[in-house]
C-alpha cells in the first residue's frame, strides 16, 4: 500500500496561478468597463480560474491511497475505485513549451461514472502510475499508444 | 487538461501585453506623428497649416500626452478625454488618414478578406492532403518525384511573382484582366447575388496565388511526418499481423501525421484577416492587407496599431486552439521531453 499527496510548494504555485488569473480577468471587468462581449469572455475565463483554485484547494486536503484492491481518495469528496471496476486508464503528457520540455503527466482513471485524475506533481507519481497501469493490464484493459509511450518514459525506457 | 488550459491562458496574457507594448512603441518610433506629416505636406503645397491648429489637433487626439499614457488609453485601462475608450471597450481608435473610425474601415474590407482566406485554406487542405498521402505511401515513385518537383517549385516561387506572371499571361494570351475581386460595376455596391457570383468568378486567381506556397509546404510536411510514422515499429507489427494497409494507414500513422494540419490552425486565424498584403496590392484586391500597408506607410497609428493588435490577438488565440487540439489528440511525451515529478 502506498500513500500520496500534493506537496505544498506545488500547490502554492497553483494558488498563485488561480489568484493571478482571477485578478487579470475580474480586474478589468470591475474597473475598465469593457465591451459586453469582452466582459463575457473575461467572465468565462474567470470561472475557469475559480474552478482551478477550488480544485487546488481540494487537492490540498486530499490524500490518495493505493492498495491491493484499488485506489482511494480521502478528503471532502472521498472516492474509491476498485481495480475490477476500472474501464479506462490514460497516461497523458502536457507541456506549454514549444520544445515540449518541462511538462507534466496526468493519470486518468475511469470507472463508470467515477473519474480520478492525478498530475505527476503528486508525490511518488511513478509508483502510483505503475500500480494503476499494472492493475489495468491485469484486468485486460487496452492501453493507448500514448499511454504506453509515456509509461515507457516514466520507467526510464525509450518510448516506442 | 484544466491545468494545461489554465497555464496556457496565463501565458497568453503577458504575451498579449508584450505584443501590444511592442506594437505601440514601434508605431511611435518614427520621428513626429501623422499630424506633423500632414501639416508639413500642406505647408509644402503652400496651403495653410499653423502651429496652433497642429497643437489643437494633437491635444484633441491625446498625442500631447506621455507615450505610456497614450498606450494605456489605447488599451482601455486608463481613462482618456471621454473616460475608458480603448481596445478593451471595443474602440479601435480613429484613423487620421481616412477620417473615420478604424472599426468602420477594417469592417468594410473584412468580409472579402475572410472569403479569400477561407477559400485559400480549403484549397490548401483539399489539395495537399491527398498529394501528401500519395507521396508518402508511394515514396520514390515517378508520381512522388513529379509531385515533389511541383512542390519545390511552389515553395520557391514568391506569391507576388506568381501573381505578376498570371496577370501578364492572362493579359497577353487570354486578353482578360484578372485583377480585383469583382467586376467594376459591383464595386462599393451593397450585397447582391450578382456581386456574390462575380466574387466567386474572380476568386480562383487569388486562391491559387496565395495558396500555392502553403499547399507545397503542407505537402512536404505531411509527407515527411507520414513517412516517419510509417517506419515505426507499431506499423511493422500491425502489417505482420495482417491488418489491411488502408485501415492501418487511416487508423494510426495518418492521425499522428495530421499534427501539422492542427498546428496550422494557429497561423490560419491571423491569415484570415491579414489578407496576404503584397499579393493583394499586386492583384488590386479590396481586402484588409492594402489598408494595413497604407496605415503603416502613413503612420496612421491607431489604424496600424489596432490592426496589428488584432492580428496578434488572432495569432495567440489560434495558437491556443491548436495547442489544445494537439494536447488532446497527441498527449505523448517526445524523445527530447522530460517529466516534472
Amino acid at each position: 500500500m502506498s500513500r500520496h499527496g500534493y506537496p505544498p510548494r506545488v500547490l502554492a504555485l497553483d494558488y498563485v496561478r488561480a489568484t493571478t488569473g482571477l485578478i487579470l480577468t475580474v480586474g478589468p471587468i470591475m474597473l475598465a468597463e469593457p465591451l459586453e462581449i469582452i466582459q463575457y469572455i473575461l467572465g468565462g475565463v474567470a470561472v475557469l480560474f475559480a474552478a482551478f483554485g477550488l480544485r487546488t484547494l481540494l487537492r490540498h486536503v486530499t490524500r490518495v491511497e493505493v492498495g491491493e484492491s484499488g485506489i482511494r481518495t480521502e478528503g471532502p469528496f472521498p472516492r474509491t475505485v476498485a481495480w475490477r471496476d476500472m474501464t479506462e486508464v490514460d497516461l497523458r503528457y502536457y507541456s506549454t513549451r514549444r520544445d515540449r520540455e518541462r511538462g507534466w503527466m496526468q493519470l486518468r482513471i475511469d470507472a463508470g461514472a467515477v473519474r480520478l485524475a492525478f498530475d505527476s506533481t503528486i508525490s511518488n507519481f511513478a509508483q502510483l502510475a505503475e500500480s494503476v497501469l499494472a492493475a489495468a493490464e491485469r484486468r485486460g484493459l487496452a492501453l493507448g499508444a500514448a499511454t504506453l509511450s509515456n509509461r515507457a518514459t516514466l520507467q526510464g525506457r525509450q518510448p516506442s | 487538461m484544466l491545468t494545461y488550459t489554465i497555464r496556457r491562458v496565463l501565458i497568453m496574457v503577458p504575451t498579449l501585453l508584450v505584443i501590444s507594448a511592442l506594437v505601440f512603441i514601434i508605431i511611435q518610433l518614427p520621428p513626429g506623428d501623422f499630424l506633423e506629416t500632414q501639416m508639413a505636406e500642406l505647408q509644402a503645397q503652400g496651403e495653410g497649416g499653423n502651429a496652433e491648429k497642429l497643437e489643437f489637433l494633437r491635444k484633441q487626439y491625446g498625442l500631447d500626452r506621455p507615450m505610456i499614457e497614450q498606450y494605456a488609453i489605447w488599451l482601455g485601462v486608463w481613462p482618456g478625454e471621454t473616460g475608458f475608450a480603448g481596445l478593451l471597450q471595443g474602440n479601435l481608435g480613429y484613423s487620421f488618414e481616412f477620417n473615420e473610425p478604424v472599426a468602420k474601415i477594417v469592417g468594410e474590407a473584412m468580409w472579402l478578406t475572410i472569403v479569400v482566406s477561407v477559400a485559400t485554406i480549403i484549397f490548401t487542405w483539399v489539395v495537399s492532403f491527398p498529394i501528401g498521402i500519395y507521396s508518402a505511401t508511394h515514396q520514390y515513385s515517378a508520381g512522388d518525384y513529379t509531385l515533389t518537383l511541383v512542390g519545390f517549385l511552389g515553395l520557391a516561387t514568391p506569391n507576388f511573382l506568381l501573381a505578376l506572371v498570371l496577370l501578364y499571361l492572362s493579359n497577353v494570351y487570354l486578353g482578360i484582366s484578372i485583377g480585383g475581386l469583382m467586376d467594376q460595376q459591383y464595386m462599393d455596391q451593397p450585397f447582391s447575388w450578382g456581386k456574390a457570383w462575380s466574387v466567386l468568378a474572380h476568386l480562383w486567381v487569388p486562391v491559387i496565388v496565395i495558396g500555392t506556397s502553403g499547399t507545397a509546404g503542407m505537402i512536404r510536411r505531411l509527407r515527411a511526418n507520414l513517412l516517419d510514422e510509417l517506419q515505426k515499429q507499431y506499423v511493422t507489427t500491425a502489417r505482420a499481423k495482417g491488418l489491411h494497409p488502408r485501415k492501418l494507414l487511416w487508423k494510426y500513422p495518418l492521425r499522428m501525421a495530421l499534427n501539422p494540419f492542427i498546428s496550422d490552425i494557429g497561423s490560419l486565424l491571423p491569415e484570415v484577416i491579414s489578407g496576404a498584403v503584397i499579393v493583394s496590392v499586386v492583384l488590386s484586391l479590396p481586402t484588409t492587407g492594402p489598408v494595413l500597408l497604407r496605415a503603416l506607410q502613413t503612420q496612421d497609428q491607431y489604424l496600424a496599431g489596432s490592426f496589428l493588435m488584432l492580428l496578434a490577438l488572432l495569432t495567440v488565440i489560434g495558437m491556443f486552439i491548436s495547442d489544445l487540439a494537439l494536447a488532446a489528440l497527441d498527449p505523448r511525451i517526445r524523445l527530447t521531453g522530460g517529466t516534472q515529478r
